[in-house]
């Protein structure tokens, strides 16, 4: 009786609506009028749950798709101004503007920033100079039997 | 209109999970004296398929909820938000039974 019923819905009321059908038949066999109406009614849950799960589905893809919207629209308004459109033809060209922009003041904060790398590797080379350089010349000396 | 579904989501008089919710209102029942009484109050018989597909509706909705049994008969008892669904559906069933014995003169002219 419970095949026309979804897996999931037998899994969890399967067995306490067989006892409900035994105790309403009370040791007598099942009529088909009640096969028809469970048959029936397991249809409908079937159709309820598809229905459910086809609503999960759109709302899914309704938030992926405004997700995607999203980032787009966020990546779209990040991208320099010039990757918007092309300019018109009486406008400077792109690589006129990038060498106007190079000539403005940075400011103090990107310097500091941007500086970083360098001393660091100004720091290495010296390190390099004052420790490791003298200990490998001692070294190839010492190997070429010079004193 | 007369299609429309009241915000409880409960129907009217022969709407299987409103003679549930009322049944369970004086206790927790199982399936079999759920239909039973039904019967006896309602005078509504209501099939394996038609009792348990309300309860499912019910469940999933928040109004009922499953007791622990170590039974196979499982049962259910009406929860905070059924109570006020129940409480809802009936008070706007009054009011429409209210003025239906007004208009028919049976209850002494109130509307």
């Amino acid at each position: 009786m419970l095949r026309w019923y979804p897996r999931a819905w037998r899994e969890r009321y399967g067995k306490e609506f067989l006892a409900m059908v035994e105790d309403s038949l009370d040791g007598r066999r099942p009529t088909w009028r009640l096969r028809v109406s469970v048959a029936w009614a397991g249809l409908r849950e079937r159709g309820h749950q598809a229905r459910l799960t086809s609503q999960k589905a759109l709302l899914r893809g309704l938030t992926r798709g405004w997700l995607t919207f999203q980032v787009a629209g966020y990546l779209i308004a990040v991208l320099p101004s010039e990757f918007k459109a092309s300019p018109p033809p009486a406008r400077q060209c792109a690589g006129r503007v990038l060498l106007r922009r190079r000539r403005e003041p940075v400011p103090a904060t990107r310097m500091n920033l941007a500086g970083i790398p360098q001393l660091s590797l100004l720091l290495f080379i010296f390190a390099i100079s004052f420790f490791l350089l003298p200990f490998a010349v001692e070294t190839l000396l010492r190997r070429h039997g010079s004193p | 209109m007369a299609s429309k579904r009241p915000a409880s989501g409960l129907r009217r008089e022969n709407d299987p999970p409103l003679l549930i919710l009322i049944s369970l209102a004086d206790g927790p029942k199982h399936g079999h004296a759920l239909a039973k009484d039904i019967a006896a109050f309602a005078g509504v018989t209501l099939g394996p398929g038609a009792l348990y597909g309300a309860i499912t509706r019910l469940e999933e909705r928040g109004l009922i909820e499953p007791l622990g049994s170590d039974d196979r008969r499982r049962p259910y008892q009406i929860t905070s938000p059924g109570s006020a669904a129940l409480a809802a559906a009936l008070a706007d069933m009054r009011r429409v039974t209210r003025t239906g014995l007004a208009r028919l003169g049976l209850d002494g002219g109130r509307a």
